[in-house]
């Protein structure tokens, strides 16, 4: 009965290390550590600096487990944030410019810490420097997903800024890249993202019109996705004032794919639509 | 029935104390269930061993189509663990839980004319009503589970509603639902706690054992329902961390699940062997029979 008892526990106890693998330890360690550092990322100002460094800390405590695993990246990244944050703006860029380094073959992870050096820059009112990062991301990673906010970002900025001509013109330029990528790269995932990318330009210039032929046009193409015809519909209703294509739309939408949340949005808007004809 | 007279609380009275007694004096009649528990801690462990490498990847599509990836991750593979387990309990009660339970009833009848623990001797006997107390057991769970999943509906209604529906806070709609999940679960043991005994005790068939059930339920609804629900209110702290467990996990530790899940299989040993015991003699006292209740 003792050998059993014994043979057991070390069964269990056994399987229990096995269990308690590297992903789970990593991923256990990372949730801590974006636990220390979300009241430090959610504050107004910086705060303490005790808690940022507490963060820091638990993050590197990741890195080192495995310096090139993804968990590692993620804490790099997020360790930057925090040093942001901090305004520590120095040790925020080395941070990121460790990523570049560190990954060479992900050209998404590189891209995206790029991106958040160029954040870094433009938060130091270094608004120069920043467009340089930026454009090195259009240069050399134009097939990553984060190059395409790039655009988009830059053009966005004038707008905080009221700069409007700047805006007007870095708009046009968004426009023209994302074409260039449709031509480039025709039928493929990063014309799709590109196709997105001039809906959503279409959306901040409040040019509904052109959004709507431009969906239209890539649902003559591909089959549109559930938020695609969410955002169509809403389009119809809300800026076009179309309400007979929005419904057709909607009705669409909730035949195709039901049970998504888009389609119970879908749902919601029928409904509220009939509501407010009866009255 | 020849003892209708019994009052509704000596009943309550004589049953809740019959069985303290009996689990008091008698330990061996916890074995049947604690190799339930022994069962469900095994497959904590095997099921938190399925979702890690490098095992997950049999699973990874499963758990992506019906769950999300994201729940192949910490902390949520933790909650995706207590739901996986709760399935793999259920079929441990249907498949097992049933039979031990036979074992349990017929062992404290045969308490109650021996002053003697029988286990070893009845096994085999007994393997002979296993169809039919799995059939009792499946369609009690299967009952408890059609009303669980229409309440989950419903709560699904109310949350959709969106915040402080009926001046109700969110988070408190998923504790209400928990205390209301309990207590169907209990009354619907309630309203069929006497089809076993009948079935295993006094040889009915099942069909005639569920009409004489509810002969003897609608006469004295109240004593086995509150003997049902009673103990369940211990089990209340569980199932409202376990209807809040994000925050819960968020205020102490992820880890938090393997407490609740312990608690869960303990608890549910203890209750399983006291409802067990306490429903036969309930059921003896209700029958009249020399070999139970006689002695009263």
């Amino acid at each position: 009965m003792k050998q059993h008892v014994r043979a057991a526990i070390t069964v269990i106890l056994g399987m229990t290390v096995c269990g308690c693998g590297d992903q789970y330890i990593n991923e256990r360690l990372l949730w801590m550590a974006d636990r220390a550092a979300k009241p430090v990322l959610a504050r107004e100002a910086s705060g303490p600096s005790y808690l940022t460094n507490r963060a820091v800390a638990l993050y590197e405590k990741v890195i080192e487990r495995d310096k090139q695993s993804r968990y590692a990246l993620d804490a790099r990244l997020k360790i930057g944030k925090l040093y942001l944050k901090a305004q520590e703006y120095e040790r925020a860029r080395r941070i990121y410019d460790d990523v570049v380094a560190v990954y060479p073959d992900n050209k998404e992870a590189q891209a995206v810490a790029l991106f958040e050096k160029a954040v870094v820059y433009e938060e130091q009112g270094q608004w120069a420097q920043a467009l340089i990062v930026f454009n090195e991301i259009l240069q050399n990673y134009d097939q990553t997903l984060r190059s395409f906010t790039v655009p988009q970002y830059i053009a966005q900025y004038y707008v905080r800024q009221k700069d409007e001509p700047s805006a007007k013109k870095a708009y046009a330029l968004a426009v023209d890249y994302y074409e260039k990528i449709i031509g480039k790269y025709p039928n493929s995932k990063a014309a799709m993202t590109a196709e997105n990318f001039i809906i959503r330009i279409y959306m901040d210039l409040d040019k509904p019109a052109e959004a709507v032929a431009r969906l239209e046009k890539i649902g003559q193409t591909y089959r549109l996705g559930p938020d695609a015809l969410l955002v169509l519909a809403g389009l119809y209703q809300e800026k076009l004032h179309n309400t007979e294509k929005a419904r057709q739309t909607y009705q669409t939408l909730v035949q195709s794919y039901p049970e998504t949340p888009a389609a119970r949005a879908a749902q919601k808007k029928l409904g509220n639509n009939e509501a407010g004809a009866g009255q | 029935m020849k003892n209708e007279q019994i009052s509704g609380w000596a009943l309550f009275r004589q049953s809740w104390g019959g069985a303290l007694e009996l689990m008091a004096l008698k330990r061996r009649i916890f074995l049947p269930f604690g190799i339930i528990a022994a069962i469900e801690l095994l497959g904590i462990l095997a099921l938190f061993l399925l979702i890690q490498p490098p095992w997950v990847k049999y699973v990874q599509p499963l758990v992506a189509r019906f769950w999300g990836p994201a729940f192949l991750h910490y902390p949520l593979n933790l909650i995706l663990l207590m739901r996986l387990w709760y399935y793999f309990q259920i079929f441990v009660a249907a498949v097992l839980g049933t039979y031990m339970s036979a074992l349990v009833m017929k062992a404290a009848e045969v308490f109650w004319q021996t002053k003697q623990i029988v286990l070893r001797q009845l096994i085999l006997p007994l393997l002979r009503y296993y169809v039919g107390v799995l059939l009792i057991g499946l369609i009690v769970i299967g009952l408890v589970q059609w009303l669980g999943g229409i309440e989950e509906k419903i709560l699904g209604k109310i949350l959709r509603k969106g915040a402080d529906f009926l001046g109700i806070a969110r988070k408190d709609w998923l504790l209400v639902f928990a205390v209301l999940g309990i207590g169907t679960a209990g009354f619907v043991q309630a309203v069929f706690a006497y089809v076993q005994p009948l079935f295993l005790l006094k040889n009915k068939n099942i069909l005639s054992a569920f009409v004489i059930n509810f002969r003897y339920f609608f006469k004295n609804w109240l004593p086995i329902t509150a003997l049902m629900l009673l103990p369940l209110l211990f089990y209340l702290p569980f199932a409202m961390a376990r209807a809040r467990i994000l925050d819960v996990m968020q205020a102490a530790a992820p880890e938090i699940v393997f407490v609740l899940l312990l608690g869960s299989v303990l608890y549910s040993w203890v209750l399983n062997t006291f409802l067990t015991v306490a429903v036969t003699r309930m059921y003896l006292l209700l029958e009249g029979d020399e070999r139970g209740a006689g002695q009263r």
